[in-house]
């Protein structure tokens, strides 16, 4: 019974031994091997009779470093969490950490060695990536080009990089255990964002004045965030303070510069009205004087004065004129011009027009004459601009015609998508040479007629007409052919809705 | 005779307009500046008053000002004369409560028949005789 006790007995520590997940080996007092378990077996990837008999050490990768653990444990009567790496046979490596007792004879004499060997291969891959990650991070804030601070709830800074080092001129170490809202003009509002960051989480864009160890004021714009432990609870603050001096003086250099070319438009206005006063002034005396001479108020005229103060009076009167037009291309040109979008009824609009225009042909001798469809025309855009266009299209119609007629047309066309409306001035005048057309819209240019004399006018007409035209979304066109006259069309499309 | 008071800085504009009043048989009195202008009104009392509106110191505004504020100067017409340089500025003339506009430049044959119609309610008021 004794025996068969002992017998159980054996079986149960073989068992425990066997279910073992660390490997368990057995050595006697000159450290070779007399027993080990499954789990050891597979570690060096042998079967159990090869490892039996055989020397420790061989199967690590320093095999002294091996034996030298092992002399510790006689020395020491035990060791633990010994690192060593394990030769498998296979060539794969394993990092394990050994625990081992020594068991004794009755006298005290050493036996031998219980070694238990566990597997941590995979808990020394994690902490070299820890650690690798670490230095990752590390590098990470020193490249950035902000200024980080890492600050507790309580306001102090547990962690700067060198940035944060530059930014304020002190040391790491002088940051380190010191109040974060202390390095600012203004604590209150540096605390108050920490404050702010630690209830929302985030702020963006909080702008303070760091001073700086040399007493240098530094505008800065933070950006903050929480960091918080594995359970999600915010344990502080991460801040990158951005300098902003450069930022904050080419806005001042900006803002400067725009206070200064509102100055320079304003002067230029202000220039372009007194000069326009200024010119006006001596025509009020040039044309009120001729003008009462003409009257013949001072007393009779001969005819070749009457004939030249004729002449002064058209001359003159040309000016103002010429100074309207220069002011609305000045307007036009600086984008001061304000375009009043209204439905625009343009029968009664062209009526108008023709109203003023119907003398000027019938002093010369020419039908005048205005074509309209029965429906009612309306169209959504500026009254001003379009009635500028077509008056200077009559005008310049009537200029340029000697005799005939003088026609203004209105003409709407439907569209798949709304409708086109299109004014036609016709005259039976002079015409204009196919390669004249081209620069009839730039400024002075009223074309050399050759014997026939220079008309008045001030020569902007047609370039004010283009422009006003652009700005309402209009298009102009010329057909023209020398000797049969002109016709002036200008489109505006309007969408249906 | 019917009394015009004219009110400009400009000689020459002054000048012209006193020589058209005067051709047409009207009384032109004359005042190159605003103050001298609102002093010789009191004085004077005129029939019509036609002043510039740009004038250093006191403008056409500020003798306009001066004029309605008087209880003995408030019923004589007040009349504008300035040029029609932007859009909108005869509005504002108006709008300020000036009773007409004549614009620059003067144009000597329409002047004294505006002249003339500013006049003619007065005119009908009071039974006076065209000048």
């Amino acid at each position: 019974l004794v025996s068969l006790v002992i017998v159980d007995a054996q079986t149960y520590s073989r068992g425990l031994i066997e279910a073992s997940l660390d490997g368990l080996v057995v050595l006697d007092a000159s450290l070779i091997i007399t027993d080990a378990n499954r789990a050891a077996c597979r570690m060096v990837g042998q079967a159990r009779k090869k490892i039996i008999g055989s020397p420790f050490e061989q199967y690590f990768v320093d095999p002294k470093r091996a034996a030298d653990g092992m002399q510790l444990t006689l020395q020491k009567n035990g060791l633990t969490n010994y690192e060593l790496v394990m030769l498998h046979k296979a060539r794969r490596r394993l990092v394990v950490s050994l625990n081992a007792s020594v068991f004794r004879s009755k006298d005290g004499a050493a036996q031998g060695i219980f070694v238990s060997a566990r597997d941590v291969s995979e808990q020394a891959l994690l902490q070299q990536q820890v650690s690798e990650q670490q230095a990752y991070n590390r590098s990470l804030v020193e490249a950035t080009a902000d200024a980080l601070f890492v600050v507790q709830p309580d306001g102090d800074i547990i962690d700067v990089n060198l940035a944060a080092a530059r930014l304020t001129g002190y040391t790491r170490k002088q940051l380190v255990n010191s109040a974060f809202a202390g390095y600012f003009t203004d604590p209150a509002s540096a605390h108050a964002g920490l404050r702010q960051t630690m209830i929302e989480r985030r702020v963006l864009d909080h702008e303070l004045t760091l001073i700086t160890r040399v007493s240098r004021h530094v505008p800065v714009s933070f950006n903050a965030g929480v960091f918080q432990d594995p359970s999600g609870k915010a344990r502080g603050v991460l801040v990158a303070a951005r300098d902003m001096t450069r930022q904050k003086l080419l806005e001042q250099r900006l803002q400067e510069k725009n206070v200064e070319l509102e100055a320079a438009s304003r002067s230029k206005d202000r220039f372009l009205a007194g000069m326009s006063h200024e010119l006006r002034t001596p025509m009020n005396a040039i044309l009120g004087f001729t003008g009462t001479l003409l009257m013949k108020l001072p007393g009779p005229l001969t005819r070749a004065q009457e004939q030249q103060l004729k002449t002064v009076q058209s001359s003159a009167r040309h000016l103002p004129s010429l100074i309207n037009d220069l002011l609305d291309v000045h307007k036009i040109e600086s984008g001061k011009i304000e375009l009043k979008l209204e439905p625009v009824y343009c029968s009664a609009l062209l009526q108008e027009v023709a109203a003023s225009m119907r003398p000027l042909a019938v002093a010369k001798n020419l039908r005048f004459t205005l074509r309209m469809p029965a429906k009612e025309v309306m169209i959504e855009t500026d009254r001003r601009a379009l009635s500028q266009i077509v008056i200077n299209f009559a005008a310049n119609a009537i200029k340029f015609t000697e005799q005939g007629s003088v026609e203004i047309a209105l003409r709407q066309r439907k569209r798949q998508r709304g409708s086109t409306t299109a004014i036609h001035v016709t005259d039976t005048g002079i015409g204009i040479e196919p390669t004249a057309q081209a620069q009839l819209f730039q400024a002075f240019t009223q074309l050399d007629q050759g014997p026939t004399r220079r008309r008045d006018g001030t020569g902007l007409g047609l370039y004010l007409s283009e422009k006003l035209a652009h700005l309402i979304g209009a298009k102009i066109r010329v057909a023209s052919a020398v000797g049969a006259g002109s016709t002036f069309t200008l489109t505006i499309a309007s969408s249906s809705r | 005779m019917t009394r015009v008071l004219v009110v400009e800085d400009n000689p020459e504009s002054l000048e012209l307009m006193r020589y058209l009043l005067q051709a047409f048989g009207y009384q032109a009195l004359i005042c190159d500046n605003g103050q001298d202008g609102v002093a010789t009104a009191r004085r004077a009392q005129p029939d019509l008053i036609i002043c510039d509106i740009n004038m250093p110191e006191l403008d056409g505004y500020g003798v306009l000002r001066e004029l309605k504020h008087d209880p003995t100067l408030r019923e004589i017409r007040l009349i504008a004369v300035t040029a029609l340089a932007m859009v909108g500025d005869r509005e504002k003339v108006l709008a300020a409560g000036f009773d007409g506009y004549i614009a620059k430049p003067i144009d000597p044959m329409t002047f004294v028949s505006s002249v003339q119609d500013f006049l003619a309610p007065l005119r009908a008021q009071s039974g006076r005789d065209v000048p």
